[in-house]
């Protein structure tokens, strides 16, 4: 509840979103390198040993850290080694301590979906079942394209292809290709079949991030996959005061990623045998807070918490005065 | 149990007492914790198997693959 009031109280003296300036933040700090953009050359200090948390190319002229997904790939498709660990170790600190926050909140590419679905357009609602489908897609992408292509198809060196990054991520188009491209004019010359699909692949994620929220990290984002196994146990959490929730349903309605936050519990057929609870632990959730400003009550809040109120399976009829 | 009294709110739910949460909040922690450890294991692991280096050499070459060249 107190969160819940500073939070408005802040609201009240800044222009900007306390969510939008973490983003901004945390996009510069990926991509502090500045004199890369102006030379068009790519930053070589050893910090690049090291993963971002987000998705952001390492060809980015800015970036001074590795990509997870790019980097993975690097040393799953080296002639020594078919798995990285050193990598996966790293996502999996990152997902356990924040899981799909970084999505929402330290994901550069995250943001520029974010800026463009700001833009007041006419939103398109897909489809329930094919929703679901589609956001399956992300954990074959993750499977398919990042671990198993890379560690099992190799060329003659024994030495495979980025397969996500060369045919999918639309990230290395635009952190890495277009600024590269605009101030070096030697790559300019090379580009060909690949540079168009790509820039077709980008071009279709940022006009569909118009009239769908987030549409590469429903859908696409291998990364976003990972964390997903780790929001359920991820130490950043969401919780519900169940004493303050009223059932509203404000918090679904205004949740861009569509998650069912109050779920009836299986097993149940008639509506004063059908509890529900709250699902604060879903995969899709990347933490964007939207429910906690949408809640009239103040009963949704997000942090560090040994103990949230999370979870709670609510009788349908509500009764005052009650001792548990 | 603890005893805990709800609020005479209007539309307050009650809480059931023998309700289980979905997922135990000590089965999270631990979780959590498990891991983390695993993954300062994994860390651990690939930096003596020398990982960080490939990702090093692969990170301060333009990744032409990544942007759509090679």
């Amino acid at each position: 509840m107190k969160a819940y009031k500073r939070d408005k109280a802040r609201k009240k003296r800044l222009p900007f979103s306390s969510r939008t300036f973490i983003q901004t933040c945390a996009s510069i700090g990926s991509n502090a390198h500045i004199a890369g953009f102006i030379r068009g050359d790519i930053f070589k200090g050893s910090t690049k040993n090291v993963c971002v948390p987000g998705l952001n190319c390492y060809s980015c002229p800015g970036a001074v850290g590795s990509c997870p997904v790019g980097a993975f790939q690097a040393v799953a498709g080296s002639k020594k080694y078919d798995f990285s660990f050193y990598i996966s170790g790293i996502a999996i600190v990152f997902g356990a301590v924040f899981g799909r926050f970084i999505c929402g909140f330290l994901c550069p590419f995250g943001f520029v979906q974010d800026l463009l679905h700001k833009i007041k357009v006419k939103r398109i609602k897909v489809a329930a079942k094919l929703d679901f489908a589609l956001r399956l897609f992300k954990y074959a992408l993750l499977a398919v394209f990042v671990v198993l292509l890379p560690a099992l198809v190799h060329n003659a060196f024994g030495i495979s292809d980025p397969y996500f990054c060369k045919w999918v991520c639309p990230a290395g188009i635009f952190g890495g290709a277009l600024p590269l491209i605009a101030a070096n004019e030697g790559l300019r010359s090379s580009l060909g079949f690949l540079f168009g699909w790509k820039t077709l692949v980008l071009g279709a994620v940022l006009i569909f991030s118009l009239f769908i929220y987030r549409p590469f990290c429903k859908y696409l984002c291998p990364l976003g996959a990972f964390y997903a196994f780790f929001n359920k146990i991820s130490l950043y959490r969401m919780s519900v005061d169940t004493s303050l929730c009223t059932r509203c349903g404000a918090c679904q309605r205004e949740c861009p990623m569509q998650v069912p936050i109050i779920k009836p519990l299986k097993g149940s057929a008639r509506e004063e045998q059908n509890p529900r609870f709250f699902d604060v632990t879903s995969a899709e959730c990347i933490r964007c807070k939207a429910c906690q400003k949408a809640c009239p009550h103040g009963a949704i809040s997000f942090g560090f918490k040994k103990r949230p109120e999370a979870s709670v399976i609510l009788r349908s009829k509500p009764q005052a005065e009650t001792k548990v | 149990m603890e005893k805990a009294k709800v609020s005479g709110h209007k539309s307050a739910p009650e809480i059931l007492p023998q309700a289980a949460p979905p997922f135990g909040i000590r089965i999270k922690n631990l979780a959590a914790a498990c891991a983390l450890v695993l993954g300062a294991a994994f860390i651990v692991f690939g930096i003596m198997r020398g990982e960080q280096r490939i990702v090093l050499q692969k990170a301060i070459r333009i990744c032409l693959e990544c942007i759509g060249i090679g």
